[in-house]
Protein backbone atom coordinates (compact mmCIF):
# COMPACT_ATOMS: atom_id res chain seq x y z
CA UNK A 1 0.00 0.00 0.00
CA UNK A 2 1.07 3.55 -0.68
CA UNK A 3 2.47 5.39 2.35
CA UNK A 4 0.11 8.27 1.63
CA UNK A 5 -2.89 5.99 1.84
CA UNK A 6 -1.68 4.44 5.08
CA UNK A 7 -1.12 7.93 6.46
CA UNK A 8 -4.76 8.80 5.78
CA UNK A 9 -5.95 5.63 7.49
CA UNK A 10 -3.72 6.32 10.51
CA UNK A 11 -4.99 9.90 10.72
CA UNK A 12 -8.54 8.60 10.69
CA UNK A 13 -7.68 6.19 13.52
CA UNK A 14 -6.28 9.06 15.61
CA UNK A 15 -9.32 11.26 15.01
CA UNK A 16 -11.62 8.38 15.86
CA UNK A 17 -9.75 7.65 19.12
CA UNK A 18 -9.85 11.32 20.08
CA UNK A 19 -13.59 11.57 19.41
CA UNK A 20 -14.32 8.42 21.42
CA UNK A 21 -12.18 9.76 24.29
CA UNK A 22 -13.98 13.11 24.30
CA UNK A 23 -17.30 11.31 24.23
CA UNK A 24 -16.26 9.31 27.27
CA UNK A 25 -14.86 12.28 29.18
CA UNK A 26 -17.90 14.53 28.96
CA UNK A 27 -20.33 12.50 31.06
CA UNK A 28 -17.50 12.00 33.54
CA UNK A 29 -17.01 15.71 33.96
CA UNK A 30 -20.57 16.82 34.45
CA UNK A 31 -23.51 15.48 36.30
CA UNK A 32 -21.81 12.74 38.23
CA UNK A 33 -21.96 14.61 41.55
CA UNK A 34 -25.70 14.10 41.82
CA UNK A 35 -25.50 10.49 42.92
CA UNK A 36 -27.15 9.66 46.23
CA UNK A 37 -24.12 8.18 47.86
CA UNK A 38 -20.47 9.03 47.89
CA UNK A 39 -18.40 6.14 49.09
CA UNK A 40 -14.66 6.70 49.01
CA UNK A 41 -12.71 3.52 48.63
CA UNK A 42 -9.02 3.58 49.44
CA UNK A 43 -7.05 0.69 48.00
CA UNK A 44 -3.42 -0.26 48.14
CA UNK A 45 -2.18 -2.87 45.68
CA UNK A 46 -5.82 -3.54 44.87
CA UNK A 47 -6.63 -4.40 48.50
CA UNK A 48 -9.40 -2.27 49.99
CA UNK A 49 -8.10 -0.55 53.13
CA UNK A 50 -10.97 1.81 53.93
CA UNK A 51 -14.44 2.50 52.72
CA UNK A 52 -15.75 5.84 53.91
CA UNK A 53 -19.23 7.21 53.41
CA UNK A 54 -18.36 10.82 52.70
CA UNK A 55 -21.92 12.03 53.24
CA UNK A 56 -21.83 10.77 56.82
CA UNK A 57 -18.65 12.70 57.68
CA UNK A 58 -19.39 15.66 59.93
CA UNK A 59 -16.05 16.92 61.10
CA UNK A 60 -12.94 16.73 58.95
CA UNK A 61 -10.26 14.27 60.04
CA UNK A 62 -7.05 12.82 58.68
CA UNK A 63 -6.02 9.25 58.08
CA UNK A 64 -2.43 8.16 57.98
CA UNK A 65 -1.64 5.21 55.76
CA UNK A 66 1.77 3.65 56.16
CA UNK A 67 3.00 1.56 53.29
CA UNK A 68 6.19 -0.43 53.22
CA UNK A 69 9.68 1.12 53.45
CA UNK A 70 8.53 4.19 55.35
CA UNK A 71 6.24 5.33 52.55
CA UNK A 72 3.16 7.15 53.80
CA UNK A 73 0.16 9.13 52.66
CA UNK A 74 -1.91 11.38 54.89
CA UNK A 75 -5.47 11.55 53.70
CA UNK A 76 -7.84 14.37 54.58
CA UNK A 77 -11.48 13.34 54.88
CA UNK A 78 -14.03 16.16 54.85
CA UNK A 79 -17.81 16.20 54.48
CA UNK A 80 -18.38 15.10 50.88
CA UNK A 81 -14.72 15.50 49.90
CA UNK A 82 -11.48 13.61 50.14
CA UNK A 83 -7.91 14.51 49.30
CA UNK A 84 -4.31 13.57 49.94
CA UNK A 85 -2.86 16.13 52.31
CA UNK A 86 0.68 14.88 52.42
CA UNK A 87 2.75 12.14 50.88
CA UNK A 88 6.42 11.33 50.75
CA UNK A 89 6.24 10.10 47.17
CA UNK A 90 8.59 11.71 44.65
CA UNK A 91 6.02 12.89 42.11
CA UNK A 92 3.48 14.55 44.47
CA UNK A 93 0.83 14.10 41.80
CA UNK A 94 -1.56 12.74 44.41
CA UNK A 95 -1.24 15.90 46.54
CA UNK A 96 -1.64 18.18 43.52
CA UNK A 97 -4.86 16.49 42.47
CA UNK A 98 -6.60 18.48 45.22
CA UNK A 99 -9.97 17.50 46.64
CA UNK A 100 -12.29 15.15 44.83
CA UNK A 101 -16.00 14.87 45.47
CA UNK A 102 -17.14 12.80 42.49
CA UNK A 103 -16.10 9.60 40.80
CA UNK A 104 -14.89 11.48 37.71
CA UNK A 105 -11.18 11.27 38.54
CA UNK A 106 -9.76 8.95 41.15
CA UNK A 107 -6.71 10.12 43.07
CA UNK A 108 -3.79 7.84 42.38
CA UNK A 109 -0.45 7.72 44.07
CA UNK A 110 1.30 5.41 41.64
CA UNK A 111 4.63 5.27 43.49
CA UNK A 112 2.80 3.96 46.56
CA UNK A 113 0.25 1.97 44.54
CA UNK A 114 -2.55 3.76 46.34
CA UNK A 115 -5.88 4.59 44.71
CA UNK A 116 -8.70 6.66 46.18
CA UNK A 117 -11.88 6.37 44.20
CA UNK A 118 -15.32 7.72 44.95
CA UNK A 119 -18.17 5.46 44.01
CA UNK A 120 -21.44 7.24 43.66
CA UNK A 121 -24.82 5.92 42.76
CA UNK A 122 -24.18 6.13 39.04
CA UNK A 123 -20.90 4.23 39.36
CA UNK A 124 -22.29 1.46 41.50
CA UNK A 125 -25.02 0.87 38.95
CA UNK A 126 -22.72 0.69 35.99
CA UNK A 127 -20.25 -1.38 37.96
CA UNK A 128 -22.54 -4.36 37.72
CA UNK A 129 -22.44 -4.37 33.93
CA UNK A 130 -18.90 -3.21 33.43
CA UNK A 131 -16.01 -3.40 35.81
CA UNK A 132 -14.78 0.10 35.13
CA UNK A 133 -16.19 3.46 34.08
CA UNK B 1 26.92 -5.95 18.19
CA UNK B 2 29.60 -6.11 15.58
CA UNK B 3 32.34 -3.57 15.33
CA UNK B 4 31.46 -2.55 11.84
CA UNK B 5 28.18 -1.02 12.88
CA UNK B 6 29.53 1.03 15.76
CA UNK B 7 32.29 2.96 14.06
CA UNK B 8 34.03 5.57 16.18
CA UNK B 9 32.00 8.31 14.59
CA UNK B 10 28.74 6.52 15.17
CA UNK B 11 29.67 5.73 18.76
CA UNK B 12 30.44 9.36 19.45
CA UNK B 13 27.21 10.57 17.85
CA UNK B 14 25.20 7.99 19.79
CA UNK B 15 26.78 9.22 23.00
CA UNK B 16 25.97 12.83 22.20
CA UNK B 17 22.36 11.99 21.43
CA UNK B 18 22.04 9.91 24.59
CA UNK B 19 23.23 12.99 26.46
CA UNK B 20 20.70 15.24 24.70
CA UNK B 21 17.86 12.79 25.38
CA UNK B 22 18.85 12.56 29.04
CA UNK B 23 19.04 16.34 29.39
CA UNK B 24 15.58 16.76 27.84
CA UNK B 25 14.24 14.05 30.12
CA UNK B 26 15.70 15.57 33.27
CA UNK B 27 14.69 19.15 32.44
CA UNK B 28 11.17 17.99 31.67
CA UNK B 29 11.06 16.30 35.06
CA UNK B 30 11.74 19.63 36.74
CA UNK B 31 8.87 21.39 34.99
CA UNK B 32 5.54 21.42 36.82
CA UNK B 33 3.12 18.90 35.32
CA UNK B 34 0.66 20.24 32.76
CA UNK B 35 -2.31 18.47 34.33
CA UNK B 36 -2.33 16.91 37.78
CA UNK B 37 -3.10 13.49 36.38
CA UNK B 38 -0.55 10.71 36.51
CA UNK B 39 0.97 9.94 33.12
CA UNK B 40 0.16 13.25 31.45
CA UNK B 41 3.43 14.64 30.16
CA UNK B 42 5.12 15.85 27.03
CA UNK B 43 7.72 13.12 26.63
CA UNK B 44 10.13 15.39 24.85
CA UNK B 45 13.01 12.95 24.76
CA UNK B 46 10.92 10.89 22.37
CA UNK B 47 11.85 13.45 19.71
CA UNK B 48 15.40 12.15 19.93
CA UNK B 49 14.29 8.52 19.55
CA UNK B 50 12.24 9.49 16.51
CA UNK B 51 15.01 11.57 14.93
CA UNK B 52 17.57 8.80 15.32
CA UNK B 53 15.14 6.23 13.97
CA UNK B 54 14.50 8.25 10.82
CA UNK B 55 17.85 9.87 10.24
CA UNK B 56 20.20 7.41 11.89
CA UNK B 57 19.57 3.75 12.43
CA UNK B 58 16.87 2.04 14.56
CA UNK B 59 19.54 0.23 16.56
CA UNK B 60 21.04 3.54 17.63
CA UNK B 61 17.63 4.83 18.60
CA UNK B 62 17.17 1.75 20.78
CA UNK B 63 20.58 2.15 22.44
CA UNK B 64 19.88 5.82 23.20
CA UNK B 65 16.39 5.00 24.52
CA UNK B 66 17.57 2.27 26.88
CA UNK B 67 20.52 4.37 28.09
CA UNK B 68 18.22 7.31 28.75
CA UNK B 69 15.74 5.22 30.72
CA UNK B 70 18.47 3.49 32.74
CA UNK B 71 20.40 6.62 33.64
CA UNK B 72 17.25 8.70 33.99
CA UNK B 73 15.75 6.33 36.55
CA UNK B 74 19.04 6.13 38.43
CA UNK B 75 18.96 9.89 38.86
CA UNK B 76 15.41 10.34 39.90
CA UNK B 77 13.33 7.56 41.03
CA UNK B 78 12.64 4.17 42.36
CA UNK B 79 12.15 0.78 40.82
CA UNK B 80 8.49 1.28 39.95
CA UNK B 81 9.22 4.37 37.87
CA UNK B 82 11.85 2.41 35.99
CA UNK B 83 9.29 -0.27 35.16
CA UNK B 84 6.85 2.33 33.85
CA UNK B 85 9.49 4.02 31.73
CA UNK B 86 10.79 0.80 30.30
CA UNK B 87 7.36 -0.60 29.43
CA UNK B 88 6.30 2.70 27.86
CA UNK B 89 9.60 3.30 26.09
CA UNK B 90 10.10 -0.13 24.55
CA UNK B 91 6.52 -0.54 23.34
CA UNK B 92 6.57 2.99 21.95
CA UNK B 93 9.82 2.20 20.14
CA UNK B 94 8.42 -0.98 18.58
CA UNK B 95 5.24 0.72 17.36
CA UNK B 96 7.13 3.73 15.97
CA UNK B 97 9.49 1.36 14.16
CA UNK B 98 6.60 -0.59 12.60
CA UNK B 99 4.63 2.49 11.60
CA UNK B 100 7.79 4.18 10.36
CA UNK B 101 8.42 1.18 8.06
CA UNK B 102 4.84 1.29 6.77
CA UNK B 103 5.06 5.02 6.08
CA UNK B 104 8.62 4.78 4.72
CA UNK B 105 9.64 7.22 7.47
CA UNK B 106 7.57 10.04 6.07
CA UNK B 107 5.01 11.86 8.24
CA UNK B 108 7.02 11.96 11.49
CA UNK B 109 4.04 13.54 13.25
CA UNK B 110 1.90 10.46 12.69
CA UNK B 111 4.70 8.15 13.83
CA UNK B 112 5.15 10.25 16.93
CA UNK B 113 1.44 10.34 17.83
CA UNK B 114 1.19 6.56 17.60
CA UNK B 115 4.33 6.22 19.69
CA UNK B 116 2.87 8.48 22.37
CA UNK B 117 -0.44 6.61 22.33
CA UNK B 118 1.33 3.28 22.76
CA UNK B 119 3.50 4.72 25.51
CA UNK B 120 0.51 5.86 27.55
CA UNK B 121 -1.52 2.71 26.98
CA UNK B 122 1.44 0.54 28.03
CA UNK B 123 1.97 2.59 31.17
CA UNK B 124 -1.70 2.40 32.05
CA UNK B 125 -1.55 -1.38 31.69
CA UNK B 126 1.51 -1.55 33.96
CA UNK B 127 -0.29 0.68 36.47
CA UNK B 128 -3.26 -1.65 36.27
CA UNK B 129 -1.01 -4.62 37.01
CA UNK B 130 0.78 -2.88 39.89
CA UNK B 131 -2.20 -1.29 41.62
CA UNK B 132 -4.66 -4.05 40.78
CA UNK B 133 -7.53 -1.58 40.71
CA UNK B 134 -9.53 -1.41 37.48
CA UNK B 135 -10.81 2.00 38.65
CA UNK B 136 -7.76 3.69 37.17
CA UNK B 137 -8.99 2.80 33.68
CA UNK B 138 -11.11 5.95 33.88
CA UNK B 139 -7.88 7.77 33.10
CA UNK B 140 -7.77 6.11 29.67
CA UNK B 141 -9.64 8.80 27.67
CA UNK B 142 -7.62 11.62 29.24
CA UNK B 143 -4.40 9.73 28.58
CA UNK B 144 -5.37 9.09 24.96
CA UNK B 145 -6.13 12.78 24.38
CA UNK B 146 -2.98 13.93 26.12
CA UNK B 147 -0.91 11.43 24.13
CA UNK B 148 -2.36 12.78 20.90
CA UNK B 149 -1.39 16.32 21.92
CA UNK B 150 2.05 15.37 23.20
CA UNK B 151 2.75 13.21 20.13
CA UNK B 152 1.73 16.09 17.87
CA UNK B 153 4.13 18.50 19.58
CA UNK B 154 7.11 16.15 19.73
CA UNK B 155 6.39 15.04 16.15
CA UNK B 156 6.37 18.64 14.95
CA UNK B 157 9.64 19.24 16.78
CA UNK B 158 11.15 16.24 14.99
CA UNK B 159 9.83 17.38 11.62
CA UNK B 160 11.33 20.85 12.02
CA UNK B 161 14.66 19.46 13.17
CA UNK B 162 15.06 16.80 10.46
CA UNK B 163 16.15 19.08 7.56
CA UNK B 164 18.91 20.57 9.70
CA UNK B 165 20.09 17.36 11.29
CA UNK B 166 20.30 15.69 7.88
CA UNK B 167 23.22 17.96 7.08
CA UNK B 168 25.27 15.95 9.55
CA UNK B 169 26.75 12.92 7.89
CA UNK B 170 26.34 9.78 9.92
Amino acid sequence: MQPKRIAWILTAVIVLLAVISLYMIFPQLRGLSKGNQHIARITEDGVVLYEIDLDAVETPYTLRIDEKDGEYNIILVEPGKISVQESNCPSQVCVRMKKISTGAMPITCLPHRLVIQIYDHYMIQSDSTNDHE
Amino acid sequence: MNNRFFTTRRLALTGIFAGIALALHVVEGFLPPVLPIPGVKLGFSNTITLLLMIWGHPLEALVVLVLRILIGSLFFSQATAFLYSLAGGISCYLVMLTIGKLLKNRYPILISIFGALTHNVAQLLVALLLTGSPGILVYAPVLILSATGAGLITGLAAQFTLPYIRRIRF
